[in-house]
């Protein structure tokens, strides 16, 4: 079966300005990430993992346009949705440079014969070009921006870390929850009340609890109505920032089962953002390791754990302990020095600083991502180099 | 930090510039006719005729396009010359350099209560937290902040002056006013309360203090209730932190863990907060001066400001902001010596 | 492993830590007992609110106003801690028994030196002088791994990286070479690559030193790494005690069961996880009975009337359970 792409990113970059001195001149740039591709498919969970500083948790906010991303396509069920957030003047210059000029170039070369090298919305955004011009797919792309705006939001949703400062501690659950559907007019009066006690009784919390305050619940607890919380628009795609991190052991297993059963229930696509590969490992189909701003290995997970091929998963891999003293003393993969800042990233591979196998070239040329089997995407000189037996 | 500080007293100027332009603007609000009082006397004013009141406005140049008459004006600042005071009946910058020594006194001694007793007292709360000492310095606090200074320092005339006839008001008695101004006093540092010392007249220095003290008192009172405030919820905040039981875990002493480990970090909003506040000591001074019946640079701004002594005015804001300015400066300076993490980045 | 000396360096007898808080009174540790013996790594994992860090905190005498040791003994080197005058747990603190936190970020002072802050302990303890306390302080830096230590001794916390300052905490807490350290889940705020290398590092400097080692932590897979014997605890109470190879291999309480079968693993294929239902209980009000029975598959109504006691339900096995033989047979893969 074909699988359905939901959320497409191509080559997402969000840097940071560091501003300094008497007049907060920019002295740098934070490069949190730099140049990332991936596609969520349909009803899959895809895993991005990584320790602190690699970038994961900023791809999340940029995709949810909770921060602009400096540049790079965000594309959600074949509509190029980059420029929903933009002031109106840089989204005009986004669709003139994306679209309008290079479409403008491609036709007087090859008029209709570029269909064929195109794919997905540009292609989409070509044909409605070549049938009402210009200015029909300017009007295509600009018209009811307030209405597209809403959608992405409705479609697009998050599970935030923080159970405790992620909701608002004067709101009554039953707000907290029905405020998005009050906003994007699902239900009225009665209705809303229902859809509420809906939601709250299949993320597990009794109905009649929607009128406490937050404080009134456990952390895990929480979490269920952050959860109910987002699952209230019914989005498409939820981002789940750490959602379980923050959470006791024995109260982190019933939230990932929860998880997983609300999205067998409402068809959810999840992308999952941990810095924990064990929960990574339980919870997704396809699993993304970024490394500074990177993406350094995208993998479905039964390949990524039995043919791992960046040093920096295998290290990452080996670096987990294990909850069974019989495999303490297997040998580990200890990664010298410190993740390097981002501010600097090092030349060439950004790992080669740590990288147990590093050669020359590898603190010279970035190494792609590529696809070195179908589905298994890795940017490295020499792939599989670094062995470990778990 | 060395570049920092030549960056920020490069950008002293800059400031200053903006400000002028600022008290210039609002006063040019006023109109001509207005300004012209302040070059006329007003007992003649009422009876000069239109054509008279024209030509001295031509003469004054207040009809010139404000750009020029700023140009003037700075122009003149930057020669120190600040035009002519109607209230004080000398030059603006005569009529400052007079009256800066009494406040200045006034200010700093004021520093000392504020500083010394707010932060003291401050500390001593936190560290007996919830004790009785710290509800007792607490009510004192509230009981402090809650009184507007001018109804304290009434209060203070009613009970010292008034009752026990201990603090008087005014600058100096008589007869100690007649000394001071005499030829054999002389003003070394044009601080009276030292000058009357190097003087070896202890009289003097006793007579002068009587007459500071109670604004004084009056002035750094709020003040030091504030930063008592301030100085304990920090202290307590520092005395929570992890580092704190750190340093317990290493057997340190307790005097150590409070006065090296926790001390100079509740410093650090401290300095923020206590040290805007010790420059509004300055400011301060108007309402205290007017009360007490003090010569002072802020009684002379509130008369200058009620007669639209606009030259005066100017003179005055010029260097309450300076004084700002600068103390702002200091206060930027101590925290990036208390704290590593401004210093070093 | 090494080879256990039987004659305990510190035994922790029925200690009730309650707290008097507004709300009322939080019995945080109530009746815990354990020993340590030199040069072995004892394992305390339990969740938030469980006591874990309490225990450790009121071995060193090192709780705030509101808590308060209500009984119970603690004997080190023959000598009752809690009996000890202020002034003679002084010499203890940071000297026999060291202690490092979770969080080196905000465990350091911001505003002394690394240098300084090692420094300060070497100089009460041992009577060094400031040159030599110096000259120590740049050993035990390099000694745990900091590149150029001359340069770092001089630098403030905040210049280092988390894992760096973790490295000077171990220094710092080293600089007396004490007999305990106490170590309160000293990686949870780094990241695992250098989770890795401090584990390491505790491990190989825990041998070099005969040092005997209380590791708190919240995560089984660093008991698993590191300790050579488990106390789990749950609502104030150590629930279950032992050899590690025999908790996780033979869990005889239904919370260590739970809690193993819960954690998503690395090494295994798992379908769906176990979860433990309910929530953590509040502290103000912990369940009647046994603590773990609201959220217990196998208790009964005894568990809900009756508090059971610790039992040793195999050789230096102990469980605080009245229905342990229900998980005999039951084994975690």
């Amino acid at each position: 079966m074909e699988k359905k792409t939901v959320l497409k990113v191509e080559n997402l970059v969000k840097h940071f300005p560091i501003r300094a001195g008497v007049f907060r001149r920019i002295v740098g740039w934070v490069k949190a990430v730099d140049g990332v591709s991936f596609e969520v498919y349909e009803g899959e969970t895809l895993g991005l993992v990584g320790e602190s500083g690699c970038g994961k948790t900023t791809v999340g906010m940029t995709l949810l346009r909770l921060y602009e991303p400096t540049s790079g396509r965000i594309i959600v069920e074949d509509e190029d949705t980059t420029y929903y957030f933009m002031p109106a003047l840089r989204a005009r210059n986004y669709i003139k440079k994306t679209y309008l000029d290079r479409f403008e170039k491609l036709y007087r070369e090859k008029k209709d014969g570029a269909l064929e090298e195109l794919d997905g919305v540009d292609k989409k955004y070509y044909e409605i070009f070549l049938k009402e011009g210009r200015s029909g797919l300017y009007r295509y792309l600009v018209s009811n921006i307030p209405d597209k705006r809403r959608s992405f939001r409705r479609n697009v949703q998050i599970i935030f870390q923080d159970p405790y400062s992620s909701l608002d501690p004067r709101m009554r659950v039953k707000n907290i929850v029905a405020e998005g559907i009050k906003a994007h007019g699902l239900a009225q009066g009665e209705e809303v009340i229902k859809r509420v006690s809906e939601l709250l009784t299949g993320v597990g919390i009794i109905p009649e609890h929607m009128y406490r305050f937050p404080h009134e619940f456990s952390g895990g607890q929480r979490q269920r109505i952050g959860i109910a919380r987002a699952l209230a628009l019914q989005p498409k795609v939820v981002i789940a920032d750490e959602a379980v991190a923050a959470l006791d052991v024995s109260i982190r297993s019933q939230i990932i089962n929860l998880m997983e059963e609300l999205q067998e229930r409402h068809k959810l696509t999840y992308i999952f953002i941990s810095h924990d590969l064990s929960v990574v490992k339980h919870v997704s189909d396809r699993i993304a390791v970024m490394y500074l701003g990177k993406m350094v290995e995208l993998a479905p997970k039964k390949e990524l754990f039995e043919n791992p091929l960046h040093p920096y998963t295998v290290a990452l891999m080996s670096a987990i302990p294990i909850p069974d003293p019989n495999k303490r003393n297997k040998k580990r993969i200890i990664l010298q020095g410190d993740v390097p800042s981002p501010i600097n990233p090092p030349k060439g591979c950004r790992f080669h600083t740590r990288c147990p196998v590093a050669k020359e070239i590898c603190s010279e040329k970035e190494p792609p991502l590529v696809e070195v089997k179908p589905g298994h995407f890795v940017a490295c000189h020499f792939p599989g180099s670094l062995k470990w037996n778990s | 930090m060395t570049a920092y500080i030549i960056r920020r007293l490069l950008l002293l100027p800059l400031i200053l510039f903006g400000i002028t332009l600022i008290i210039f603007g609002m006063m040019q609000l006023l109109g001509p006719d207005k300004l012209l009082a302040a070059y006329v006397d007003p007992n003649t004013f009422n009876k000069l005729s239109n054509e008279e009141l024209e030509a001295l406005k031509e003469k004054y140049g207040l009809n010139d396009p404000m750009v020029v008459r700023y140009a003037k004006w700075l122009n003149g600042v930057l020669h120190g010359d600040l035009g002519w005071s109607v209230v004080g009946k000398m030059p603006v910058k005569d009529a400052l350099l007079q009256r800066i020594p009494y406040t200045a006194e006034l200010a700093l001694y004021a520093v000392f209560p504020v500083v010394g007793i707010g932060i003291w007292l401050g500390m001593v709360a936190a560290v007996h937290r919830d004790k009785f000492i710290d509800h007792a310095i607490r009510i004192f606090a509230v009981v402090g902040w809650s009184f507007p200074d001018f109804v304290f320092g009434l209060f203070v005339l009613m009970v010292f002056y008034s009752w026990l006839g201990w603090l008087p008001p005014g600058n100096l008695s008589l007869w100690a006013d007649e000394i001071v101004r005499s030829p054999q006093f002389h003003h070394y540092t044009h601080i009276l309360t030292i000058d009357s010392l190097l003087n070896g007249r202890f009289d003097i220095f006793w007579d002068d203090l009587r007459h500071l003290i109670g604004p004084i008192m009056t002035i750094s009172w709020l003040w030091w209730a504030y930063l008592l405030r301030i100085t304990r919820s920090s202290m307590l905040e520092v005395l929570n932190k992890e580092y704190i039981r750190t340093a317990r875990a290493k057997g340190l002493d307790e005097r150590v863990v409070i006065n090296k480990h926790a001390k100079r970090n509740a410093m650090i909003p401290v300095t923020t907060v206590g040290g805007a506040m010790v420059i509004n000591l300055f400011a301060g001074t108007v309402i205290v001066e007017v009360i007490f019946n003090r010569t002072g640079l802020g009684r002379f701004t509130a008369s200058a400001a009620t007669q639209l002594d606009y030259a005066a005015i100017m003179g005055s804001a010029l260097f309450y902001s300076t004084i700002l300015v600068l103390g702002n400066l200091i206060i930027d300076v101590l925290y990036a010596v208390i704290d590593p993490r401004i210093r070093l980045g | 492993m090494m080879s256990v000396n039987r004659e305990p360096i510190l035994q922790v007898k029925n200690l009730k830590t309650y707290f008097y808080t507004e709300d009322g009174v939080v019995r945080a540790v109530d009746g815990v007992s354990f020993e340590l013996y030199p040069g072995e790594t004892l394992g305390i994992v339990g969740e938030s609110g469980s006591g874990k860090s309490v225990t450790s905190l009121s071995i060193m005498r090192l709780l705030d106003e509101k808590g308060k040791i209500e009984s119970g003994e603690i004997i080190f080197k023959g000598r009752d801690l809690l009996k000890l005058p202020e002034h003679e747990m002084r010499k203890i603190r940071g000297n026999e028994i060291a202690m490092i936190f979770q969080e080196p970020m905000v465990a350091l002072n911001p505003v002394y030196t690394i240098g300084d802050q090692i420094m300060e302990a070497i100089m009460l303890h041992q009577g060094a002088d400031e040159k030599k306390a110096r000259e120590m302080a740049v050993d035990l830096l390099r000694r745990v791994g900091i590149p150029e230590p001359e340069k770092r001794v001089d630098q403030y916390p905040h210049q280092l990286s988390g894992g760096m300052r973790q490295r000077a905490m171990i220094a710092m807490a080293l600089s007396c070479r004490p007999s305990i350290l106490i170590a309160d889940e000293p990686t949870t705020a780094l990241d695992v690559t250098i989770q890795a290398q401090i584990l390491d590092l505790m491990k190989e400097l825990q041998e070099e030193y005969g040092m005997a080692l209380i590791m708190i932590t919240h995560d089984m897979g660093v008991i698993a790494e590191i300790a050579d014997r488990v106390a789990v605890m749950y609502a104030g109470h150590i629930v279950e005690y032992g050899e590690v190879h025999e908790i996780f291999k033979r869990p005889r309480h239904p919370y260590t069961y739970g809690l193993l079968s819960s954690i998503p693993r690395l090494d295994v294929e798992q379908e769906k996880l176990k979860s433990i239902p309910g929530t953590v209980p509040d502290p103000l009000n912990f369940p009647t009975g046994c603590r773990f029975h609201p959220r217990c598959e196998f208790a009964e109504d005894r568990c809900r009337e009756e508090e059971p006691e610790m039992v040793e339900v195999l050789p230096d096995h102990y469980s605080r359970c009245f229905f342990w033989k229900k998980l005999e047979g039951l084994e975690v893969k």
